[in-house]
């Protein structure tokens, strides 16, 4: 009866030991787990550190082929237009008849008109007048009646929601990223037809841009914007890095494709 | 009988002689020792003195479970400031602070129930699982937030570590303590030879650890 009641020392020393193992295995996960899940982190931690580094490559290579296109411009279009000025006014100097004289005149008042033209236009595609005065929808509206004019394609637009973007360089570089889109989308995809809705769904932009050209998955575009050297797509991934953005290109039946593009404004 | 006797005080004796080793890891390295380390440095100090005082006692023939009451309340509320220090820097931690008045309550319970004159065994028990608990939370905490870069390093872990082994190891031995008084003594005295030893060995060295690591962080 005695032994029935006293406790089994063994079967404590058992119990404390099965205890203790248990004991040491968790302070070994931990220690394994952690050093494991810290190596990943790290790894993580470089390969954000990598693509930003990317991004920050590719905005310096936009930046420079900005400048290198203006720099063109300039020294193409109005250099020339310059130099003939400079002629005109050397025959002018000489001339002594007056119709001689009226002549250049004429040819020389073309030539400024036509330098006004182009610089306003370079001015124009670095900061466009109507995003800086009237906002990102009109800006986009006015891309869309330059493409219909163009001819390349029939551009609809359509937005109810009032879009307001205080940071104006955001602004920008929206504008600037929807026209690259546009842009890349009326190259590669050859649409005959182009519908852009805007919204703003609790301050986060939605640009939708539905076309009937060749789509193209977000997969395969990014796995292209990997590969390619050109300049088009990888502005685009760095503009939407810089925008903390997404964008998400599917194909959406056999004659539809879509391009949706969110942007947080806050 | 004389090998369990001899086995029994040789254990105890190495056991008693390694609580020195943590106290002189923190003399060397007391300029080291940061605010959440304090009081562990106090309670190897109050180790020491208590475990003198029950050896005095105890060779005078006389009753020493009092001064376990009174320690048991000064262990828990000293490991308790330790886990407050941490985790006040990451977020409000004043239920552990609560916790050690609740556990003071129930240390006053144990005394009303079981007296002075037997161990306090309820409280002892209660106060190991709620320090596996604040150690085994520390390690998720750490685990889960990432907070250390090299583990190891860090004085933390094996002041922790000390904590969940040492609590872990003994909670049967505690939780069974008074019964085995009262039914075998010998068997007591055996098993606290063998399990409170090796545990109180192994948690003097985590502690040592501890304290040297604060000198190389």
């Amino acid at each position: 009866m005695e032994n029935k009641n006293t406790i089994d020392s063994s079967l404590i020393i058992i119990a404390t030991m099965g205890i203790l193992f248990l004991v040491f295995f968790i302070i070994f996960i931990v220690v394994v787990y952690q050093k494991r899940m810290l190596a990943s982190k790290t790894e993580l931690v470089n390969s954000e550190k990598e693509h930003q580094k990317q991004l920050l490559d590719a905005s310096l290579d936009i930046a420079e082929k900005e400048r290198q296109k203006i720099a063109v411009n300039v020294h193409d279009e109005v250099g020339l237009n310059l130099s003939i000025l400079k002629i005109n006014l050397n025959k002018l100097v000489n001339s002594k008849e007056k119709e001689v004289a009226d002549g250049i005149m004429g040819t020389s008042y073309a030539l400024i008109d036509d330098s006004l033209e182009i610089i306003r236009g370079i001015y124009n595609d670095i900061l466009p007048k109507t995003l800086i005065t009237l906002g990102l929808v009109a800006a986009i509206r006015v891309l869309a009646r330059e493409i219909n004019m163009s001819g390349a394609a029939e551009v609809g637009i359509h937005c109810t929601d009032e879009i307001l973007i205080s940071d104006k360089n955001m602004e920008l570089q929206l504008h600037r990223l929807i026209k690259e889109v546009l842009n890349n989308t009326l190259r590669h995809a050859k649409p005959s037809f182009i519908e852009i809705n805007i919204k703003n769904v609790e301050n986060v932009l939605i640009v939708a841009i539905l076309h009937n050209g060749m789509g193209i998955t977000t997969n395969r575009i990014k796995e292209l914007a990997g590969r390619s050297k050109g300049l088009g797509l990888k502005s685009i991934f760095t503009r939407i890095g810089l925008l903390n953005a997404q964008i998400e290109f599917s194909i959406e039946d056999a004659s539809r494709a879509m391009v949706v593009l969110k942007c947080p404004l806050a | 009988m004389i090998i369990d006797g001899y086995f029994f005080n040789t254990l105890c004796n190495i056991s008693f002689y390694t609580t020195f080793v943590p106290l002189g890891a923190a003399l060397y390295n007391y300029k080291y020792i940061g605010k959440p380390l304090k009081p562990i440095f106090l309670f190897v100090i109050t180790a020491i003195v208590v475990e003198v005082i029950t050896g005095i006692l105890n060779w005078m023939g006389l009753n020493n479970f009092f001064l376990f009451h009174l320690f048991t309340i000064a262990e828990f509320s000293l490991f308790s400031l330790f886990y407050f220090n941490f985790f006040k820097r990451y977020f409000n931690s004043s239920w552990i602070l609560i916790g050690i008045f609740i556990f003071m309550c129930i240390a006053f319970f144990d005394y009303k129930v079981n007296g002075l004159e037997s161990m306090d065994d309820f409280s002892v028990s209660i106060e190991c699982v709620i320090l596996v608990l604040y150690s085994l939370f520390l390690f998720y905490y750490v685990f889960q937030k990432l907070i250390f870069e090299r583990l190891t390093e860090e004085p933390v872990f094996w002041i922790n570590s000390s904590v969940l082994l040492y609590f872990a190891g003994n909670l049967l031995l505690f939780v069974f303590s008074n019964d085995l008084l009262k039914t075998d003594i010998k068997k007591h005295l055996l098993l606290w030879g063998i399990i409170h030893s090796f545990c109180n060995m192994v948690f003097n060295l985590f502690l040592t650890i501890g304290f040297w690591k604060t000198r190389t962080r």
